[in-house]
């Protein structure tokens, strides 16, 4: 990899080891992926996640950089729910993070949007496939070492999704059949996931949705779980992105590599990848895991419930952030909802429950086997497969059926 | 049948190493597959069932795990290098192509990774087989079981 005069100087430490030990990082990286150079970049969500150690060798990893003097180069955002870690606030409050929404890979929460063609560094899955298939943004998914590295130095490898030839479309994915709602999309993004599971590299294309046919909220659950079970971080909707506003154009007017028709089998397959195996839910879960719920689906939630009451055999929980949240409490929805008995967020639900929450984490997937939990109901694919780590039956049901089972305190098997 | 195969790939992440393998069929992503890391990682395995088939219920700790690559989820790093500090991780990685999680990880743990080989790992490499990586030129030398 080629390196300016001035990348050289930071990478033999002429302005200090922080910067030196980040542009390390970058320059290791680039050169395992044949990278040619570093470009710029214009903002970073940042995440570092949930770690089995406290605070967790990759915070350290982290304080060793603040402790060496490293600030942020360009505008990075931190998710203010994680902020709430006194350990998490500091070391990002010295780097110079925004708290923003930005949380947990949902782009939803997005406060501060990159324009077509800028290189970015994308937080989770879920923000990066959003960016790059929806905005037209190029960025690559990496963990907090490539994203604090990145925003530390202001740029990035150039490889992956940065470059032109590596965002066309490869595998094409013909939809015969409809999307009704974001439960479906989520199957959708589940199903091509399933399919191109082992490569990070090859961009589905998806055609047959007309722009009218879909949500941006739609668009977001198909990005929380289009890179669930596999790796995908960039697709390409024909009429929608950006960089396919024709099929032709989608395939850079080559033919696809492979060609997958999706008709109503293809999306049933994932409801029965998810299905349950006895009729007692031990949670019903609205949102789940980096798919906090839009405020369309809390709309719908509340209007379900109106006039009921869920079981008292099994919390139902419901999981909002950032903006959503917000609008939810102005508008009365939080409150119509916990009067109808559901519980907002995990938190709640351990506190009513008398959970210790030092002993158990308030994430369903890490938590669901300590809790004693054996089958979860949950509205998106994505918490479906994720708590399949916690040996837990996942049960995949559209919204109107997740209150129906939580009203009624049991489901057809 | 010759008892020995190398591979010859992309110049990798990290120096060398060598032991026992353990070969996976899907990709993985530890925060989604391993969810016992959790209460103990020095204790990590494959807990996903569904996500997880050829390798489930299975451990990593000082093998040679051979994967095609990385999936979703960008915590598979902070997860690793709790695994690591238990003294749990593997001793190198093997993929077809590499996500860039991994790579990432490869750098900041030194695990060695080498990935782009002229013969698919997955296929002939067999789990007990013993592998040795060099990962600074890029090759991989199996001592097939049987």
């Amino acid at each position: 990899m080629e390196l300016t005069k001035e990348e050289e100087k930071i990478l033999t430490g002429a302005y200090g080891k922080a910067y030196q030990k980040a542009m390390k990082v970058l320059v290791e990286l680039g050169e395992f992926y044949d990278a040619k150079r570093l470009v710029p970049v214009k903002m970073a969500f940042l995440t570092i996640g949930p770690t089995p150690g406290n605070p967790g060798k990759g915070k350290e990893w982290l304080k060793e950089l603040v402790d060496l003097g490293a600030k942020f180069k360009i505008p990075s955002f931190y998710p203010h729910e994680r902020a709430e870690n006194p350990f998490d606030h500091e070391l990002n409050e010295k780097l110079g993070a925004i708290f923003a929404f930005q949380g947990g890979g949902n782009a939803r929460n997005a406060f501060y949007t990159p324009v077509f063609g800028q290189h970015i560094v994308g937080d989770g899955t879920a923000t990066t496939h959003y960016m790059n298939s929806y905005i037209g943004a190029r960025a690559n998914t990496e963990c907090f070492i490539g994203q604090y590295s990145a925003a530390i130095i202001g740029k990035t490898p150039e490889y992956g999704f940065h470059l032109s030839e590596n965002r066309k479309g490869r595998i094409l994915f013909e939809i015969k059949t409809i999307l009704k709602d974001e439960t479906d999309w989520s199957a959708l993004g589940y199903y091509i996931s399933k399919k191109l599971g082992k490569n990070y590299w090859d961009v589905p294309v998806i055609n047959g949705i007309k722009p009218d046919d879909v949500t941006n909220d739609e668009l977001l659950s198909f990005s929380s779980s289009i890179p669930a079970y596999g790796a995908v971080v960039h697709s390409l909707l024909v009429g929608v992105s950006p960089e396919s506003l024709t099929l032709e154009q989608a395939f850079d007017y080559k033919k696809p590599e492979q060609t997958f028709i999706v008709e109503a089998e293809e999306i049933n397959e994932v409801y029965n990848t998810f299905s349950p195996e006895k009729e007692k839910p031990d949670m019903v879960s609205i949102g789940g895991f980096g798919v906090n719920v839009s405020i369309e689906t809390v709309i719908k939630t509340v209007e379900l419930l109106e006039n009921k009451k869920v079981s008292k055999d099994f919390p139902t929980v419901i999981l909002m952030d950032g903006p959503v949240r917000i609008v939810s409490d102005r508008m009365g929805l939080t409150d119509a909802l916990r009067n109808a008995g559901v519980k907002i967020g995990m938190e709640e639900f351990l506190k009513d429950y008398g959970y210790d929450p030092s002993e158990i984490t308030n994430i369903p997937i890490m938590s669901a086997k300590k809790l004693g939990f054996k089958t979860v109901v949950f509205a998106d694919a994505k918490s479906c497969h994720y708590i399949g780590n916690q040996g837990v039956n996942s049960v995949l049901k559209h919204i109107e059926e997740c209150i129906k089972i939580a009203v009624a305190g049991r489901m057809e098997v | 049948m010759e008892n020995k195969i190398v591979l010859k790939g992309h110049k990798g992440i990290g120096e060398s190493a060598e032991g026992e393998a353990i070969v996976c069929q899907e990709p993985i992503n530890l925060m989604a597959d391993t969810g016992n890391v959790w209460n103990d990682p020095s204790d990590t395995s494959f807990t996903n069932k569904i996500a997880m088939p050829s390798v489930y219920g299975k451990k990593f700790a000082n093998k040679i795990l051979v994967f095609p690559t990385g999936k979703g989820g960008i915590f598979s790093s902070n997860i690793m290098m709790d695994i690591a500090a238990a003294g749990a991780a593997p001793k190198a990685f093997i993929n077809v192509r590499t996500h860039p999680v991994w790579a990432l990880l490869s750098i900041v743990l030194k695990i060695p990774i080498v990935d782009r080989l002229d013969q698919n790992p997955c296929e002939v490499i067999k789990t007990g087989d013993w592998v040795r990586v060099d990962a600074e030129k890029g090759i991989v030398e199996v001592t097939k079981k049987n």
